[in-house]
């Protein structure tokens, strides 16, 4: 190699070299942090509030399934054929299946079952029980796709049913 | 050390000679040891060693940063100093926490959800239900300093519409932070919309 040649090369390798140091010894740079963490947050609230708004659903559906009969009073469920409270809850909690969750958040894509199992667990003359069953709940964004059980298993109790019966039965039923 | 060559004869000029000679001559033609070639070449030898050693672990150096480059999350790229700012820090998660609790919250074994489902029914109950949500908020809503009596409000609406129901603290607009929950209404019909705004 010539000194024109060996001189030329330095002065490519130093180059390079400066390119590599300051591309490794790093660049300031802004950057926003935790976006994913956030929006992996909130896909999970946002699960959780799918699955409550069925719970609430098949609440409701009891109260009125109940309230064409139903009494006031520590036993208010008294008078409630079991089969009869089953087969009108089931009919009112489809209303509320077909219409499915919409997110009031335009972020995510939220699709819920359409095919809830809810039982009537138990009825006793004071509260009935129930419980909700169905596929996964799968709210998805740009890069979080989240999936949660559809799971909910709660009570109904006379107190509630009639907060219920004072504050909106007649409304409901006029 | 003494060259057995002369200084003219070269080794190019060796192999140019060589190759003009007749094929069976050139059979056993062999390069001249770095013995016979002299310091001048020897050392030549060894720097173009050492630059295509050095270009090799350069280039590979590039290649390594490159690939880290692309490997690296999005915001993320360079090593060296980052000014970070936390995505949401004040906003949503706070505002989501919030909104979720209260509807949650029962009084007299009843949810503000069912609540507010009630003051779409009967907007008979709709102080009932202002006062127990005010409440809830004068006793839980914490910002920052974990002071008590933050600004917020709390509207109620069904689809499009205009919210039939609207209360709060916030008296001016300057809403830093919003979110909302869908809850079901009575009677299977359109949902209700719950809208939290909080500020400073």
């Amino acid at each position: 190699m010539n000194k024109k040649g060996q001189l030329d090369f330095i002065i490519v390798l130093v180059i390079i070299i400066a390119f590599v140091l300051v591309v490794a010894k790093g660049v300031d740079t802004t950057a926003t942090l935790g976006s994913k963490q956030t929006n992996a947050l909130k896909a999970y609230t946002e699960a959780e509030q799918a699955r409550e708004y069925f719970k609430l659903a098949a609440r409701y559906s009891i109260y009125s399934a109940t309230s064409q009969e139903g009494g006031l009073g520590e036993n208010c469920f008294a008078v409630i054929n079991s089969d009869d409270l089953r087969a009108q809850t089931k009919s009112n909690f489809r209303a509320y299946t077909e219409q499915g969750y919409v997110s009031s958040n335009s972020d995510f894509n939220i699709t819920t079952p359409e095919d809830i199992q809810l039982n009537i667990l138990k009825k006793e003359n004071s509260f009935v029980e129930y419980e909700g069953r169905g596929d996964f709940i799968s709210v998805n964004t740009a890069d979080i796709n989240y999936t949660a059980n559809l799971y909910f298993k709660d009570n109904v109790t006379c107190t509630q049913y009639g907060e219920f019966v004072q504050a909106a039965k007649s409304k409901l039923f006029a | 050390m003494t060259t057995l060559l002369p200084k003219a004869l070269t080794e190019s000029k060796l192999k140019d000679t060589f190759s003009a000679a007749p094929s069976e001559l050139r059979s056993d033609w062999k390069a001249p040891s770095a013995m016979v070639r002299g310091k001048k070449a020897q050392i030549e030898d060894l720097v173009e060693f050492v630059f295509a050693a050095m270009l090799m672990g350069v280039l590979l150096l590039v290649a390594t940063v490159i690939m880290n480059l692309t490997s690296l999350p999005d915001g993320l790229e360079l090593k060296g100093k980052i000014t970070g700012t936390v995505e949401d820090f004040t906003p949503s998660k706070a505002c989501d926490y919030y909104v979720m609790n209260m509807l949650r919250t029962e009084s007299g074994n009843v949810t503000f959800a069912e609540k507010a489902a009630y003051v779409k029914t009967n907007p008979g109950n709709a102080d009932s239900f202002k006062a127990n949500v005010t409440k809830f908020m004068a006793d839980n809503y914490r910002r920052y300093d974990n002071v008590p009596g933050g600004i917020w409000q709390i509207s109620l609406s069904s689809g499009v519409t205009k919210p039939f129901l609207v209360f709060g603290t916030l008296t001016v607009i300057d809403v830093m932070d919003t979110c909302s929950k869908t809850i079901p209404s009575l009677g299977g019909g359109e949902p209700l919309i719950v809208r939290l705004a909080l500020t400073e």
